[in-house]
């Protein structure tokens, strides 16, 4: 609308606009106007939409009294301010029929010096519903982002809520439900039970049966004038309410669930049928993502599962594994080709297999070859190196791996077959074997100490009481159950009685230091450093090479145990002592820098059964301590927060 | 006379059940669980006759046979050993234990033993 001040600004005119031109110019206008004589209000124009709204001709209006049209005119108030815009005024309008109709009036001065008016008359109704148009758009608009948000949403229920609130905004119902596919039930039976929901629940049922459905797998629109299709209609016809629309989820032929809206002031049954498919549409592309995605988060779950368990077949196996890429760099290493190989995964990964697995000239070759899918080293006994450089013998087999004839992977396995690697086998199963007469042994003790104690109690008893007393006999048999238990104790022994030690001089520092390498593959996965401090010239021992490297072993592997999630130090300390009888000792520290033994457990770390690892059989310790004594040693350990240390005492072989 | 018999054990009932029976036959008796108390009682002088089982917290009880070999009035020692200490207990009697008693012990042979032992440090002390 041009004011009054932007019209002074116009060039002079040579002649002045008449009223053709002005009429001319009214009919550009979007409301109805009239142009009126700013003294005598009368009307010199007006344009095509005032006699839409008012019913008179231009003609009929022209030169009447602009205050005539309207009822409740009041012109103090109406022409009573002056500058270029009056408030505008809802006026009743008399129309050419005498009927009337509500109209916001608002009065422009044309000119400064105020001769001409404008006057703009736009109806209530016109204005109330543009009004409501705009807030459907701006609550269409804000469903939409609703929406938005709900396609990012990673469970399903919230999701689906935030489509309930916007398709409740979009529609304007009172009520609203999503109803999905009951899986719980046999897949026979197709039901749906509701799974989201707006709204008083009782105004649409809990679940509709298989029967139901049948006339649901199309969009419905239901009002109170019709007959009620099911269960659906009828539960919302009990509650009150007037229409109900529904529209299937999913393909016709392959329904998944139900959208249905309800509510009491039925919108027109093209458009809310329209929202609902679109709607349904959407919740269905959600519920078949959302399915996918929890499918796709079992087989993860699964395959995590099952590689896990691969690595630990890997890991328990006593051949050698390692794993290739199809370009020949390693991807895994298992623990059996870690200590074969002296190398840990963790350093391994990602090498070309040349650098870490050296062999024979036929090696390469032979992988170049499983490379391309041949298996034509299958188990050849060559000879690998070691980290060190030392050589053994072993036997290998390639195994390429081809799913869908594509090369996935290549499997060398490496079967030790030094003469080291068959002693080991046959140690270890002298191992177990002692290992029992081990722990039959320290169980004799633990027992023998309370078979002792009650019988030397009966024994006193039958002493203080006298000869004749009735409770002699009594005690007499007692003895004799003492007696027999102790037989029994004996018997045991004797069936699994540890292994005689055969007792040498042993120097102790080689043989720890052979036990440190052995752990080495272990320390540095657990990112354990080792640091030894060996006294020089240490006199020998007398002792069995194969009882203390079970000492030393259990006391390392512990040390590495203690340390496992924090990494650290082990540290082993050897020198000689000289103990309070003047006999001399050497004395081996072996210190972790762990979290350290809880004071209440220390005391108790040496006893048989007793462990804090889940998966701890409590003999290791007790084992320990009893090698240690049997070697007319002892072992001690001192504790604190930060790491623990073992004190192993024993005794120097005295010159003959 | 009068004999003082210290008993190591770290068994606790084989102490007062063993401690009980040679006080009522008329000896002193002293009870420790460790190899470095039973040091300390020695250097003290109080022990005429040493009970001694093998196994002890601190250590291998028979350290104390090599210990007190070098003292002027050695006092006899008697092993307690259980039946998978038999080795030991050949051993012991190598290095100077004056008996060794297998437990389950019976109190009748102790009696007999002690009083043995009690006889030899009766005659040092008439030598002495």
């Amino acid at each position: 609308m041009k004011t009054s001040a932007q019209l002074a600004n116009f060039p002079r005119l040579r002649r002045n606009p008449g009223l053709a031109e002005i009429t001319a110019l009214l009919e550009r206008l979007p409301e109805a106007a009239l142009f009126v004589d700013a003294k005598s209000k009368r009307i010199l124009g007006t344009n095509t939409k005032t006699s839409e709204i008012t019913l008179y001709s231009r003609q009929e209006l022209s030169d009447i009294d602009s205050a005539t049209l309207f009822v409740n005119f009041d012109e103090a108030t109406f022409w009573g301010t002056s500058g270029s815009e009056s408030h505008p005024e809802t006026l009743t309008l008399v129309r050419q029929n005498k009927t009337e109709v509500q109209v916001l009036v608002t009065c422009y001065d044309l000119s400064p010096q105020g001769k001409w008016n404008l006057i703009t008359l736009e109806p209530v109704s016109v204005l109330q519903q543009r009004q409501a148009e705009r807030q459907r758009r701006s609550e269409l608009l804000e469903s939409m982002n609703t929406i938005s948000q709900a396609l990012h949403e990673t469970e399903l229920k919230p999701a689906l809520e935030l489509f309930l609130n916007a398709a409740q905004k979009m529609t304007g119902a009172s009520t609203l439900s999503i109803y999905l596919q009951n899986l719980a039930k046999n897949n026979q039976e197709f039901e749906v039970v509701r799974f989201s929901h707006y709204g008083p629940p009782g105004n649409l049922p809990e679940q509709l049966p298989a029967l139901e459905l049948a006339h649901l797998r199309t969009a419905n629109f239901w009002t109170t004038s019709k007959r009620v299709p099911t269960s659906l209609q009828r539960t919302a016809r009990s509650a009150g309410l007037t229409y109900v629309a529904s529209a299937p989820l999913g393909q016709p032929n392959a329904m998944i669930g139900l959208v249905v809206i309800a509510g009491n002031q039925a919108p027109p049954a093209e458009q809310v049928l329209g929202q609902l498919q679109i709607l349904a549409e959407a919740i269905a592309a959600l519920v078949e993502q959302h399915t996918r995605m929890s499918y796709l988060a079992r087989d993860l779950k699964d395959l995590t599962w099952k590689n896990n368990i691969h690595q630990a077949i890997e890991n328990v196996v006593f051949d050698g594994v390692i794993v290739l890429d199809p370009n020949l760099t390693i991807s895994r290493l298992n623990h059996t080709s870690e200590s074969i190989l002296g190398y840990n995964n963790q350093e391994a990964q990602g090498h070309p297999v040349e650098d870490i697995l050296i062999g024979t000239e036929t090696l390469m070759p032979a992988l170049k070859a499983a490379q391309q899918g041949d298996q034509t080293l299958k188990q050849a006994n060559m000879r690998l190196y070691h980290r060190s450089g030392q050589a053994f013998l072993a036997q290998v087999s390639t195994v390429p791996t081809i799913v869908n004839e594509k090369l996935l992977g290549i499997i060398i396995l490496i079967q030790d077959l030094s003469e080291q690697e068959q002693i080991q086998l046959q140690t270890q199963e002298l191992e177990r074997r002692a290992l029992l007469g081990e722990v039959t042994a320290i169980f004799a003790h633990e027992v023998r100490n309370p078979i002792n104690n009650i019988s030397t109690g009966l024994q006193l008893m039958a002493y203080n009481l006298p000869e004749d007393d009735s409770n002699q006999e009594i005690i007499g048999r007692l003895q004799q159950d003492c007696d027999r238990l102790s037989e029994l104790m004996k018997s045991v022994l004797a069936f699994s009685r540890p292994a005689e030690y055969e007792m040498v001089a042993i120097d102790l520092s080689p043989l720890i230091n052979r036990l440190v390498d052995r752990a080495r593959p272990r320390m540095s996965n657990a990112k354990v450093e080792p640091h030894l401090q060996f006294d020089s010239s240490l006199p020998p021992i007398e002792g069995n090479q194969r009882a203390l490297e079970q000492v030393f072993t259990n006391l390392i592997n512990n040390a590495i145990q203690a340390m496992r999630e924090t990494g650290g130090t082990l540290a082993i300390k050897m020198q000689k002592i000289q103990s309070s009888g003047e006999s001399h000792y050497i004395q081996v520290d072996v210190a972790d820098s762990g979290p350290g033994i809880p004071k209440e457990n220390l005391d108790r770390i040496f006893h048989p059964f007793f462990t804090t690892k889940s998966d701890g059989t409590g003999l290791g310790l007790a084992i320990t301590k009893r090698i240690v004594t049997a070697h007319k040693g002892n072992i001690q350990v001192t504790s604190f927060p930060g790491g623990t240390v073992f004190h192993v005492q024993l005794p120097v072989l005295e010159a003959i | 006379m009068s004999f003082t018999i210290l008993i190591v054990d770290d068994e606790d009932n084989a102490r007062h059940n063993i401690g009980t029976f040679l006080s009522s036959k008329g000896y002193e008796t002293i009870g420790v669980a460790t190899l470095n108390e039973a040091r300390e009682a020695i250097n003290l002088g109080n022990a005429d006759i040493i009970l001694l089982d093998v196994q002890l917290p601190d250590g291998y009880g028979p350290i104390l046979l090599e210990e007190t070999a070098r003292l002027a009035m050695c006092p006899p020692i008697i092993m307690i050993t259980g039946y998978g200490d038999i080795e030991m207990a050949v051993d012991a009697m190598r290095n100077g234990a004056h008996d060794f008693l297998q437990k389950p012990i019976q109190l009748a042979q102790l009696e007999k033993s002690v009083e043995r032992a009690g006889d030899i440090v009766a005659m040092r002390r008439e030598l002495a």
